[in-house]
């Protein structure tokens, strides 16, 4: 192989290795993942008040993992695939989960603790909690950075024994309240090992946004 | 004279360039760790000598080689110049002066870098001297470190075995690390302290450290974990504390009374844990 030759490759390839480079450097500069913007409501006092519904489902039944275990966001009064929420600083944010899945139990008790709620404790099915027995979570809702870690009970047959057919029987409510801090974007995640199939139960969906983790935009 | 000129200006460049870097270094450049411990004193003196020898010997080769390229490069210098090249080709002092140059450069790196190696084997491995020359080896605070994906979490197994999100340490007593990890393999990265341990799932790892000031001490995973590494950290509100002893008593006050009621719910104080539970999903 001629000199010429030999450069001509060894600079194309630079310059291959080198568009590529910039190319994903570019995308990881300018990744902005679609957010949902959560609902807010004012009272006739004129006070803000900003609302997160979401649910958690075993099986999502949608898009490229079907199987996989998700949050749901209800948007216009429609269950929406996205875990890239937007919520406003210096904010209470009033949360409600209704839990669909069922128990696994936690892998550390240590996050069995509900922490960094208002009044350090969250309402299941209109009765307040503030620790749980680490071996009935279903997935936890956990946003370390703010401190935030509130576990959500699984569904059982024992819990539901009317009938478990009955959409209205079939999940856990969860209610509470945070207070958000200075603009940021934090992630969330669940710390319940609920991937079943995945290592540890902590591959696919617990490893995926869009499933068992996301951002939490804070503007 | 003139190929002694050729030499004397650059290398005055060289000379005065040098000074401003390691004065930077010495006293204006943060180089990591700090000097919250011996431990990590050593190791940002370490980095501080090798930044110093690699800065001033880059600056040398690049000084030298830009004056002599823009000098003798030209294709209008002096007939008396001769070809480029030919002059250091044949030229054995100079010759010598460059390989003595490097081999000198090269075997300070190998033995300093021994020495301090040897002698940092605190970090992980043994007590710090300081900690045995103030006899504190007798009573260490055992800090068990345990890594999830993806926070790490700290038990007092001598105050009643509570757990916390936030590492908090006194001043002037040793601090045993037992750090463990419950699912994949992380790494226990004490910035400030100059200490990074693996974590191993069913493994107990000791490592140690004796702190003399309060100081601020970010915690991060220093071992690519999954898709929230780059969060595993203590920082900011989260942050990592190292306290006066009667602040640490006052902390453990207020954790007994926050975290205490949990007790009950943690597994029984051990140096690795099965994760559990055996089965996962639903």
């Amino acid at each position: 192989m001629s000199t010429g030759r030999k450069l001509l490759i060894v600079v194309s390839s630079l310059l291959v290795g080198a568009v590529a480079l910039g190319v994903y450097v570019v995308f990881w500069l300018s990744y902005n993942p679609q957010s949902i913007t959560a609902p807010t409501s004012t009272n006739s006092s004129g006070q803000v008040s900003t609302h997160l519904f979401l649910a958690t489902t075993g099986s999502i039944d949608y898009g490229t993992h079907p199987d996989w275990v998700a949050y749901l966001i209800r948007q216009d009064g429609k269950w929406v695939s996205s875990t890239v929420w937007q919520v406003p600083a210096h904010s209470t944010i009033h949360v409600t989960i209704w839990e669909y899945d069922s128990q696994t139990g936690l892998r550390n008790p240590f996050i069995s603790m509900v922490r960094g709620t208002v009044g350090g404790v969250v309402e299941e099915n209109g009765k307040a909690i503030k620790y749980m027995n680490p071996n009935f979570p279903a997935h936890s809702f956990s946003v370390p950075d703010l401190g935030l870690n509130v576990p959500l009970e699984g569904i059982t047959q024992a819990s539901y024994p009317a009938d478990l057919t009955n959409p209205h029987n079939t999940h856990v409510t969860i209610t509470f309240s945070f207070k958000t801090g200075a603009p940021e974007t934090v992630q969330w995640q669940c710390f319940v090992p609920c991937a079943a199939g995945y290592l540890y139960g902590n591959g696919g969906p617990m490893q995926t946004i869009g499933y068992m983790d996301g951002y939490l935009k804070i503007v | 004279m003139t190929t002694r000129r050729h030499f004397v200006i650059p290398g005055l460049i060289v000379a005065a360039l040098s000074l401003i870097w390691d004065l930077l270094v010495a006293l204006v450049l943060h180089i990591p760790p700090g000097y919250a411990t011996t431990t990590a004193a050593d190791q940002t003196v370490t980095s501080q000598v090798f930044a110093i020898i690699a800065g001033d010997a880059g600056m040398a080769v690049v000084v030298f080689g830009l004056y002599f390229t823009l000098l003798f490069g030209r294709h209008d210098r002096p007939a008396e110049m001769g070809l480029p090249g030919r002059a250091a080709r044949s030229n054995v002092p100079l010759q010598a002066a460059w390989i003595g140059a490097s081999v000198v450069l090269v075997m300070f790196a190998a033995g300093f870098g021994v020495v301090e190696l040897e002698g940092q084997t605190a970090p992980a491995l043994v007590v710090p001297a300081q900690a045995l020359a103030a006899g504190a080896q007798k009573d260490p605070l055992i800090v068990q470190v345990i890594g999830q994906q993806w926070q790490f979490t700290y038990r007092y197994p001598q105050y009643g075995g509570f757990e916390t999100q936030q590492l908090r340490i006194p001043t002037g007593r040793l601090i045993q690390f037992d750090v463990t990890s419950l699912d994949v393999t992380h790494s226990f990265w004490a910035y400030q302290l100059g200490i990074k341990i693996d974590a191993n799932q069913g493994v107990n790892n000791v490592g140690y450290t004796y702190v003399t000031k309060p100081t601020v001490i970010d915690v991060r995973c220093g071992e690519l974990c999954g898709l929230w590494h780059g969060y595993m950290t203590n920082v900011g509100s989260q942050a990592g504390e190292a306290l006066t002893p009667s602040a640490f008593a006052s902390w453990l006050s207020y954790a007994k009374a926050v975290y205490g009621p949990e007790e009950k719910n943690l597994p029984k104080f051990a140096l690795t844990y099965y994760p559990e539970p055996l089965q996962y999903g639903s």
